[in-house]
Parts: C-alpha cells; sequence; structure tokens
C-alpha cells in the first residue's frame, strides 16, 4: 500500500469543488492546512461565509473524497474563522475561474 | 506584557458569558427573522437580495454564537432553539413583533444592528481565542451591513414627503430601547478577565457617537442620542411574539421536509 501524503490529500481536495460554484475548495482557498498522521487525516478549513448554507454538503463532499483514497482510516476537519476568508485567498486558478463566470474579483 | 490568550472560559464568566451570547444570539436571531420576513417586500430586486443576504448572515452569526455556547456553556440544540420559550429571550424588544415598513425595517437595522456591532467589537482582541475567532469573521460581515442601512437611512430621510421625520421617529423609538437592553446586560467578571475589553458604559458611549455620526449624515433634526436614550416611552413587547418563535423553531416548515 502506498503512504499516504500530504499532496495526495491536496490533490483530492483540487476535486471538490465549492456547491455553489464550479470552482475547488482549493482554488476557492478555503482549505487552510492539511495534516496527515499515518491514516488519520485532518483538515482545517474555512468557509467564506458565517451562513453558508453548504456546509453540510461541503463537509460531506470532502469526507466521500477522502474517505475513498487506499490508505485514509479517518477523516477529520476542523471549520475555522481565523483569519476570516476574503477573496485575496483566492487561488490565480480561482481568480480566473470566477472572472470566466462574470464574477468580479 | 501580551495577555496570554485562553482556550477556555476564565473562571467565575461562565454566567455572564451566557447570558451576553443569548442576549445577542436572540437579537440576531429576530433580525435575521425580519431580514428574511422582508426578503419579497423590498423596494427593489436589489434590496430584496440584500436583505435575504443580511438574513443568512445574521443566521449564521447566531449559528457561531449558539455553537460557543453549546461547547463552553453546557447548551444543547433543546435549550437554545427547540424548547426555549418566548418569554425567556433577551432580544431587543423593537424586533419582538412585526416591522410595519422598509423605512422602519432599515432604521431599526441601523441602530439594532450598528449598537451590537459595536458591543462585538468589544471582543475583537478578547482573551478567549474561541471568541476573538468567531468575532473577526462577524464584523467583517457586519462592515456591509452597516454600509448598507446607513446609506438607506440618508436616502430615506431625505426622500421628501416627511420622511425625514418618520426616520426620526424610529430614531427615538431604537435607541432607548437599545440603550436599555445593554444597561440591563452585566459584564464586569468578563472586563477584568479581558473576555471585553470595553465596558458597556463605554460601548454605549461609542454607539451613541456612531448614531450622532448617522443622524449628522442623514440631516436630521434630532436630539443627541444621550437625551434620546433617556426618553423609553415606546411600548414594544417584552418578550417576542409566539409566532415568530414559532417560525424560529422551524417548525412551520416540517411539513416540507421529505
Amino acid at each position: 500500500m502506498a503512504l499516504l501524503t500530504k499532496e495526495t490529500i491536496l490533490s483530492a481536495l483540487k476535486e471538490v469543488n465549492d456547491p455553489e460554484l464550479p470552482i475547488s475548495l482549493i482554488d476557492m482557498g478555503m482549505i487552510y492546512g492539511v495534516e496527515v498522521d499515518g491514516g488519520d487525516v485532518n483538515i482545517t478549513m474555512t468557509m467564506t461565509a458565517t451562513g453558508c448554507p453548504a456546509i453540510d454538503f461541503i463537509k460531506e463532499d470532502i469526507l466521500e473524497k477522502l474517505e475513498a483514497i487506499d490508505g485514509v482510516s479517518s477523516v477529520d476537519i476542523e471549520v475555522v474563522w481565523s483569519p476570516a476568508w476574503t477573496k485575496e485567498m483566492l487561488t490565480e486558478d480561482g481568480v480566473y475561474a470566477l472572472k470566466a463566470l462574470g464574477i468580479a474579483v | 506584557m501580551a495577555e496570554k490568550v485562553k482556550e477556555t472560559l476564565p473562571k467565575g464568566t461562565e454566567d455572564e458569558f451566557k447570558s451576553l451570547l443569548l442576549a445577542i444570539s436572540d437579537t440576531k436571531l429576530l433580525l435575521g427573522y425580519h431580514f428574511g420576513e422582508w426578503t419579497f417586500r423590498t423596494p427593489s430586486l436589489e434590496s430584496g437580495i440584500a436583505t435575504c443576504n443580511f438574513a443568512q448572515d445574521e443566521l449564521g452569526h447566531v449559528r457561531l454564537f449558539h455553537g460557543l455556547l453549546k461547547n463552553h456553556s453546557n447548551e444543547t440544540d433543546a435549550t437554545l432553539i427547540h424548547e426555549r420559550q418566548a418569554e425567556n429571550y433577551n432580544s431587543i424588544s423593537c424586533l419582538n413583533s412585526s416591522i410595519s415598513s422598509w423605512l422602519e425595517l432599515i432604521t431599526f437595522s441601523a441602530v439594532i444592528d450598528g449598537g451590537v456591532t459595536i458591543l462585538l467589537e468589544s471582543m475583537s482582541d478578547s482573551s478567549f481565542r474561541p471568541l476573538r475567532e468567531r468575532v473577526e469573521k462577524i464584523l467583517q460581515e457586519e462592515k456591509f451591513h452597516s454600509d448598507y442601512t446607513d446609506a438607506w437611512v440618508v436616502a430615506l430621510a431625505n426622500d421628501g414627503n416627511g420622511s425625514s421625520e418618520m426616520v426620526g421617529d424610529v430614531f427615538k423609538k431604537a435607541v432607548p430601547v437599545f440603550a436599555s437592553w445593554l444597561n440591563k446586560l452585566n459584564a464586569s467578571n468578563l472586563i477584568e478577565a479581558g473576555v471585553l475589553k470595553t465596558s458597556l458604559e463605554e460601548t454605549l458611549g461609542n454607539s451613541f457617537t456612531k448614531f450622532e455620526a448617522l443622524i449628522k449624515k442623514a440631516g436630521l433634526d434630532l436630539p443627541d442620542p444621550e437625551e434620546m436614550a433617556s426618553d423609553d416611552s415606546s411600548d414594544f413587547l417584552q418578550f417576542p411574539q409566539e409566532e415568530i418563535i414559532y417560525s424560529l423553531r422551524g417548525e412551520k416548515n416540517e411539513v416540507f421536509r421529505v
């Protein structure tokens, strides 16, 4: 069995989109940290808004994606609010994707 | 030496913390309710989108504070929402019943949401990390509420047809009930422990300064806020209407669940 790495997790998260926009959570800048300890994965992330109605969906999508990876035994997701998300946290790909959708950033 | 930031509530502050956060949450819950109710009655499509967004924000803020109360005050969804009775709410009284006009909604929001935000600012450098981190995000969102409602107050006050007097009348109702609500809170232990950085008296003074600036910007002919606060002859319900509590619990929407 291949060793589980942080890069594997980040690569998988690149395929999990914000449910309201076809942009990955990575490119949205919502993933603040990834720790891998054996098969245990800890994700620290934020939401763009406190009233985000999709919090549970986002967590479920992350769990579904990561738990399907060979070697992952547990996934813990901690949602934090500091630093508060701003559009400056978008990656370059995220900025292009939003512009392509007609959203000014 | 820098003050140590704590992950747990300092001893002796638990009761004040619970009362304070409940009072803020109750007020924000009611604000969220009214913004939601007004989403389809606004003067423009853009206003509807804004009020819908504000409703979402206010309910999001309640979610963050309820999370703190669940983690640090042994509260549960049952005690916070489902089994909570109207007489246990500590919302600011002008929000306890339906709001009759867009002008009233906007002016109440400018005063109440604006005043509560001043109170939250005194937590932005709190010694209690879970609180300060949540407040950082809340203040980021509240900036938009303040910009929006203040702009509307100025526009409405200059709309002619007696609108200036009407906005002034709502100010005269809202400022005293905000001051009365704040004056009844107790935070001496929280201030001593650094959970709050500003006394409630100072927060009230800062709120008056904010209201005064808005009154001036809107060109309203009103007494200064401190003087307005001393005349609480308003006749609002002490507790939220049962119909509102019923809606807030989500029971009204149970029938739509699959």
